[in-house]
């Protein structure tokens, strides 16, 4: 057995030499992810072929699994992140149907495809539609969408909370940011006793100054706000006086791993177990594992008076004033309607209890705050619980449900985050996990709470009753997905003080702040006594969250200028209650960038865990002290919260503008470009027709008369003079390679320049020619002029010349030919072995058997194709390179006569009439030279004329255009 | 009477050059259909010199050699070609079309080595030396290039190209105003890269022209001749 | 056979190069150069082979110009029939097809450019006044001028002395620039080959 391996996913025992686990082919080695470690980007397709197979049919049966039908909500608005209707709970109550019967996790029996119960998995699967975005269709990977709880994955609002744990020396950039904007001490009736007072934000204690302000304006809404200390955040004081006239205790959902949460939701626990109802029993946590906030959570859950009693905090040394202060509230909290009991139990934390108990006792009245105007709440909170735009659905009272006869019966259910709303019908249904339920009967039962237990989840205890409740989800833990963090970590506090249930439903309508602040507004305060005007002043000086939520304070203010908002909170009109106005309202386009930059995009899937008697307890996170629920393996489980990846584009304003050229780019290229009406057009074809009928004029008259008229050019250029030279060195009946790679179109050209070159070489040294072409039509050109113009020379095939033909390749036929000549060409166009006559070949021909390269060629790639490939023969057996080109390709070649590579170079008609002025053996190209020359004088003249007459036209009509714009 | 091949091709030249030459007035039937016989023919005729220059005596009477010797190996060395024809017919296959990749990979293979290596060695190492060289007064003198010369002209030389290789750099970075631009200084260098671009540009042209006006008074003195000669026949002239 | 033709493309090209450095890997190169030009030859019938292809549908889907399609595979079939009975160097193909069809139509085509590229340079500075546009023109003018010659033989100074100047100098110091540019991006694109970021032969 000491080779045996645990298995990471079921906690099975494998032999050590398995690679994968025989109970549920998970893979029992594998990369352990490290805290802070940075996901690298996969291309997920790569890694579909080594995806095991028990997660391949998961997903074809995801693929194949039928839509869910729609249980109890009728229509889920477009722009409802469906994310947001999971619950982090939601796999742990889906587990507690059946912890007792299997060893697999009821998510993890999802996962493998097998066998699982389509009711658990169908409504969940329904309300996920946010994932396919990116992984697919809707309907794929529907099981991966059942929440599953995992502390490995912990929600990113529990990290969230986890990671401010109170630390003497490391402090919240954005707290002291708060504290920074925070006005001075706001006067409070109490204290908050903890040490770590100094830690809570200053934008807590706004908060909680103004609601000491909204219960100035409310008669029926007194308050006794807790006075944070110096150093608390103002915004967590307002919480906790909010709370502490809660006349219902929710648990927060924010929550975070067992020893690092910070002592203040221990002290909403002691709270929470005072609440009377104790419908759902949580499981027993160890106590030693159970982190002091925790306990204190407990002790005040079971010993909560129904109201006024402040209960002193007992948090650790680590808590916080303000939140020592929220668990007094708490225990204050009045119970009329509220089951803000938490057990604080072994397993279960009390803070989850709480939730649980508070769901279940979650009143009908919240059905009145459903009529909610969807444009009235902010996108991160309309996203947050399956907000239903103008559908007055009990669904949408989720957050009633834990505020019994709450605020939310005077509030209009408009102001009301989504994830505050929940079905109402909470009392039917109970959306508490089974290990909730498994809680020891002495301890006080709790429930999910609402803002825990998402919209699909009550719909499907309705549906499904108590069997379904069972087996169900809560898909609560993505109400929180679009949460910033420092709101998720407000939230819980405001579901657990709920509003006095003495107020109407949807009696007023204009609130702005959000329904979950609306709600952490206090109704029974133990200062309950201080004067009004106090707490006026008081709120006055409070930084932030002036404007009572109730009051429809200036919440636009602070979700458009972030760091305004804290100003804007203290206004002294803030403190009145302002109506709100449909131009109050927080329209969704409103969102500060920065509430945008913080928020979660992307839910984080949680699992649910595996509650096997046979598994070891959790010691961390939000599920400590439950066993069996996190699968085994050191090092498997991610220890770091899991990233959120967006799919919203973020594009810097760089990119932003790059992208914006682009689009022009584009847009310029697909737009239709208006073409220019051509005026000229009709003189444009007299013009042609003036200079066709001068050229064919000139041209014919000298044709005909064979005018001599012009005298040729005089002046020998260098490279004509080498050119001569160098062919006059070569010994008499040398071999020459000739290599003829002219188009038939330069025939006239390159004859009258080859021919003089040619005839006097052949003339003089009666050189044995090896003619060559790498163009097609090059060896019978050569042919041509050998049959036509150089026919006096006698020249006869096979014996004093040999036309090796067509050379095909391009620089691959040269380099092949500079190669070994004999064995690539070796046989002639009339295919007689070639290199049988002229001059004594040896058995091996080379490049450097010949005496000269002569190129005749009109095109200047042909002439870099030639000079490239016989370089480093030529390097190293100096064999003249002469070049016999078209005018065209002169100045293509020039450099290589530069720089020395070619050494003679004979070009155009040009060259072709110094050539035969050379020898004074006039032929062709004296035949051209006038008509070429009046040909280039008329060009010049109309070049020249109408070439800066067109300038000053085109001037004229610029300038023109530019006086049109 | 015998008609020569010369005179029908005369005729024929005749024919077809004023048919293109037709294309001064405006595009015509008759220059099209001078222009798709050209085509016609030309491909003909280039496939008729590929087919005996190439085919016949490169892989045909290879491989009739080798089979007629029964030499394995020239049997063997001959065998490569064939595959690859026949990879290349493949491509007529819709399902087996991808085949004629393999012959075409090998072609760029061997092609990109051969103009890799040229490139180097022929141009860019030589055009780098010459560039350098032209200060060197020994090959100045050798090539009867006084010194005074050798170093205007040398400047003027490098100068075009260090600036004509500058005016092809077109990397660039978008600048505040959102409008792309080349780096402040091979902008300027690229300003008298251009000068010097339009110069060898106005040069080639020049070249090119003086070839078409070439190529026009050839057709225009080939067209003199034909009518002399046709009428000289005829006893006219 | 993305990665068959890669493993050619690369194999063969770097054998080919090791023939260039290593002069017992010459033989390798000789072969398959040898190869490589056959190939290239039979490539070049193919492609007049599709260019018949491309005319028949034309002919066959009766488009525009398919009477010019037929007399463009009439002529290619009875020139390429009559260079297989003849050859291409029989007079009778050399005086009909190349004197009297390839040439003067080549010729002529090449002869109506005078115009077409006098009048374009005209119009050149209208539509382009800028540096280089006008260095261009002026440049061109300078080489008429200079190239050509007065009955008393060459334009004075500019035909002895600016024209070479322009020509064989700053025309020069461009061509360079441009060869250099040339070289160095076929020495890129090879290499991308041999190394198989480039694949022209297809399969990405």
């Amino acid at each position: 057995m000491a080779d045996m391996i645990k298995c990471p996913v079921c906690g099975a025992d494998n032999p050590s030499t398995q690679k994968i686990c025989q109970k549920c082919q998970s893979p029992l080695t594998g990369s352990s992810f490290t805290p802070g470690q940075a996901p690298t980007p996969q291309d997920t397709g790569k890694l579909e072929p080594v995806l095991p197979q028990w997660l391949k049919d998961a997903r074809d049966s995801a693929r194949q699994a039928e839509p869910p039908t729609q249980v109890s909500q009728p229509q889920m608005p477009p722009q409802q992140p469906p994310a947001s209707n999971m619950d982090f709970l939601a796999g742990l109550q889906s587990q507690a149907g059946d912890d007792d019967e299997e060893d697999v996790p009821e998510w993890l029996a999802n996962i493998t495809g097998g066998a699982q119960k389509p009711s658990k998995v169908d409504p969940i699967t329904e309300t996920s539609g946010a994932r396919w975005v990116e992984m697919g269709k809707k309907d794929d990977f529907a099981i991966q969408d059942t929440p599953a709880n995992d502390t490995s994955e912990m929600p990113s609002w529990l990290a969230d909370l986890q990671t401010p744990e109170p630390k003497a020396d490391e402090k919240d950039e954005l707290t002291d940011w708060f504290r920074s904007s925070s006005q001075p001490e706001v006067p409070q009736a109490t204290t908050f006793d903890t040490p770590s007072s100094n830690e809570t934000p200053d934008w807590l204690r706004s908060m909680q100054a103004e609601a000491n302000a909204s219960q100035q304006e409310q008669a029926s809404d007194l308050f006794a706000s807790s006075t944070p200390s110096s150093d608390t955040p103002d915004w967590l004081s307002q919480l906790g006086s909010e709370e502490q006239s809660a006349t219902q205790a929710e648990s927060s959902a924010s929550s975070a791993s067992s020893f690092e949460t910070p002592d203040w939701l221990s002290q909403l626990g002691k709270e929470d177990q005072a609440a009377p109802q104790a419908e759902v029993s949580t499981p027993s946590a160890s106590s030693f594992e159970t982190p002091d906030w925790l306990s204190q959570l407990g002790k005040d859950d079971q010993s909560a008076p129904q109201a006024g009693a402040s209960a002193s905090s007992a948090s650790s040394f680590e808590t916080p004033d303000w939140l020592s202060q929220l668990g007094k509230d708490d225990q204050s909290a009045p119970p009329a309607g509220a089951s803000a009991s938490s057990a604080s139990s072994f397993e279960t934390p009390d803070w989850l209890s709480q939730l649980g108990k508070e769901d279940q006792v979650a009143p009908q009245t919240g059905t009145a705050a459903s009529s909610a105007d969807a444009f009235e709440t902010p996108d991160w909170l309309y996203g947050l619980g399956g907000f239903e735009e103008g559908t007055p659905s009990v669904e949408n009272a989720a957050f009633a449900e834990s505020a019994a006869a709450g605020v939310e019966a005077k509030e209009s259910s408009e102001e009301l985050p989504n994830w505050l709303k929940k079905p109402e019908d909470v009392k039917k249904s109970d959306t508490a996990p089974a290990w909730l339920k498994n809680e020891p009967a002495d301890k006080p039962s709790s429930e999910t709470p609402a803002w825990l237990a998402p919209d699909d989840t009550l719909r499907i205890t309705e549906v499904k009753g108590e069997e379904g409740l069972s087996e169900e989800a809560p898909a609560g833990d993505d109400v929180f997905g679009d949460v910033p963090d420092w709101l998720k970590a407000a939230a819980p506090t405001s579901s657990i003080f709920d509003e006095p249930s003495a107020q109407p439903a949807a009696s007023d309508p204009g609130l702005e702040m959000p329904t979950w602040l609306g709600a952490a507004r206090p109704v029974e305060m133990p200062k309950a006594d201080e004067p009004a005007d106090e707490m006026s002043s008081a709120f006055e000086s409070a930084p932030a969250f002036t404007p009572d939520v109730s009051d429809n304070g200036n919440v636009d203010s602070l979700f458009t200028d972030m760091p305004d908002w804290l100003s804007n909170a203290i206004e002294p009109s803030s403190s009145t209650p302002t109506p709100i106005t449909s131009g109050d309202a927080l329209s969704p386009s409103e969102l500060p960038s920065w509430v945008e930059a913080m928020r979660p995009l992307e839910p984080t899937p949680v699992r649910t865990p595996s509650a096997t008697s046979d598994q070891p307890l959790e010691s961390r996170g939000a599920l400590a002290g439950l066993p069996g629920v996190l699968p085994l393996g050191t090092g498997f489980a991610p220890t770091s919260k899991p990233k959120a990846y967006s799919i919203k584009l973020n594009a810097s304003e760089e990119q932003l503008k790059n992208a914006g050229i682009l689009e022009q780019l584009l847009a310029g290229e697909t737009a239709p470009e208006p073409l220019e009406s051509d005026r000229s057009l009709g003189s444009s074809r007299v013009l042609r027709w003036v200079l066709a009928f001068i050229f064919l004029a000139v041209t014919l008259t000298t044709s005909i008369l064979r005018t001599q008229f012009f005298s040729t050019p005089r002046a020998v250029p260098n490279e004509i003079s080498f050119a001569k030279a160098i062919l006059e060195a070569i010994p008499e009946g040398a071999p020459v390679l000739v290599a003829f790679d002219y188009e038939p179109s330069r025939v006239g050209e390159m004859e009258s320049v080859a021919m003089p070159v040619l005839d006097n070489l052949m003339l003089l040294k009666h050189p044995y020619l090896t003619f060559v072409s790498s163009n097609e039509n090059g060896s019978m050109l050569a042919e041509r002029l050998l049959s036509g113009p150089l026919a006096e020379r006698n020249y006869q095939s096979g014996v004093t010349y040999q036309n090796l033909g067509y050379l095909p390749g391009g620089q691959l036929g040269v380099r092949a030919f500079a190669q070994n000549p004999a064995e690539s060409m070796n046989v002639e166009i009339s295919l007689a072995p070639a290199w049988t006559s002229g001059p004594g070949w040896g058995n091996e021909v080379t490049l450097n058997d010949f005496a000269a390269i002569l190129l005749i060629t009109d095109s200047a790639d042909a002439a870099r194709a030639w000079i490239e490939q016989t370089q480093d023969i030529r390097s190293a057996f100096p064999i003249p390179f002469i070049v016999v080109s078209s005018a065209q390709a002169a100045p293509m070649i020039q450099p290589y006569y530069d720089s020395g590579q070619v050494n003679g170079m004979v070009s155009g008609l040009y060259g072709g009439a110094i050539y035969e002025g050379q020898y004074n053996r006039p032929g062709v190209a004296r035949n051209y030279w006038d008509a070429y020359s009046i040909g280039l004088l008329i060009a010049m003249s109309f070049v020249l004329g109408g070439g800066f007459l067109n300038l000053a036209f085109g001037m004229r009509d610029r300038a023109a255009k530019r006086e049109a714009k | 009477m015998v008609i020569s091949t010369d005179l029908i091709g005369g005729v024929l030249g005749f024919l077809f050059t004023i048919l293109i030459l037709s294309y001064l007035i405006g595009d015509n039937p008759l220059f099209r259909i001078a222009v798709y016989l050209f085509v016609g023919v030309a491909s003909g005729y280039v496939a008729t010199v590929v087919f005996w220059q190439v085919i016949i005596p490169r892989l045909w009477l290879p491989t009739l050699e080798a089979v007629q010797t029964l030499s394995l190996a020239r049997g063997i060395y001959m065998l490569f070609p064939w595959l690859g024809i026949l990879f290349i017919f493949m491509k007529v296959s819709p399902g087996m079309s991808g085949a004629a990749r393999i012959t075409m990979a090998f072609l760029v293979g061997a092609g990109a080595a051969v103009t890799l290596v040229g490139a180097l060695t022929g141009t860019l190492l030589p055009q780098i030396g010459a560039a350098i060289n032209f200060f060197d007064p020994r090959l100045a003198a050798a090539r009867n290039i006084s010194t005074l010369e050798v170093m205007g002209n040398g400047l003027i030389l490098m100068l075009g190209t260090v600036t004509s290789l500058a005016y092809f750099h077109f990397g660039a970075r978008p600048k505040a105003d959102g409008s792309i631009r080349r780096f402040g200084l091979i902008e300027l260098i690229a300003l008298v890269g251009r000068i010097f671009i339009g110069i060898t540009l106005g040069a080639i042209f020049a070249g090119v022209y003086a070839s078409a006006l070439t190529a026009l008074i050839e057709r225009i003195s080939s067209l003199v001749d034909f009518v002399t000669n046709l009428f000289g026949l005829f006893g006219i002239l | 056979m993305r990665v068959l033709t890669a493993v050619i493309a690369i194999a063969f090209g770097f054998l080919v190069l090791l023939g260039y450095f290593f002069p017992q890997a010459a033989i390798f190169q000789i072969i398959l150069l040898d190869w490589a030009v056959i190939l290239a030859g039979f490539a070049a019938l193919v492609g007049l082979l599709n260019l018949m292809i491309v005319h028949f549908d034309k002919i066959r889907r009766r488009e525009t110009g398919s009477v010019y399609s037929a007399l463009l595979i009439l002529s290619l079939i009875i020139t390429f029939l009559a260079g297989l009975l003849l050859k291409p160097q029989h007079p009778i193909m050399r005086d009909v097809i190349l004197n009297g069809i390839i040439i003067p139509v080549e010729a002529a085509l090449m002869g109506l450019l005078t115009v077409t590229l006098l009048y374009a340079a005209i119009r050149l500075l209208r539509k382009r006044a800028d540096v280089m546009g006008i260095f261009f023109i002026l440049t061109a003018a300078i080489i008429f001028l200079g190239s050509a010659t007065l009955p008393l033989g060459d334009v004075p100074v500019i035909g002895t002395l600016i024209r070479p100047w322009v020509s064989q100098i700053w025309a020069l110091g461009g061509a360079r620039g441009i060869l250099i540019g040339v070289a160095l991006g076929t020495l890129t694109t090879g290499l991308r080959v041999l190394s198989g970021m480039d694949r022209p032969y297809g399969g990405k």
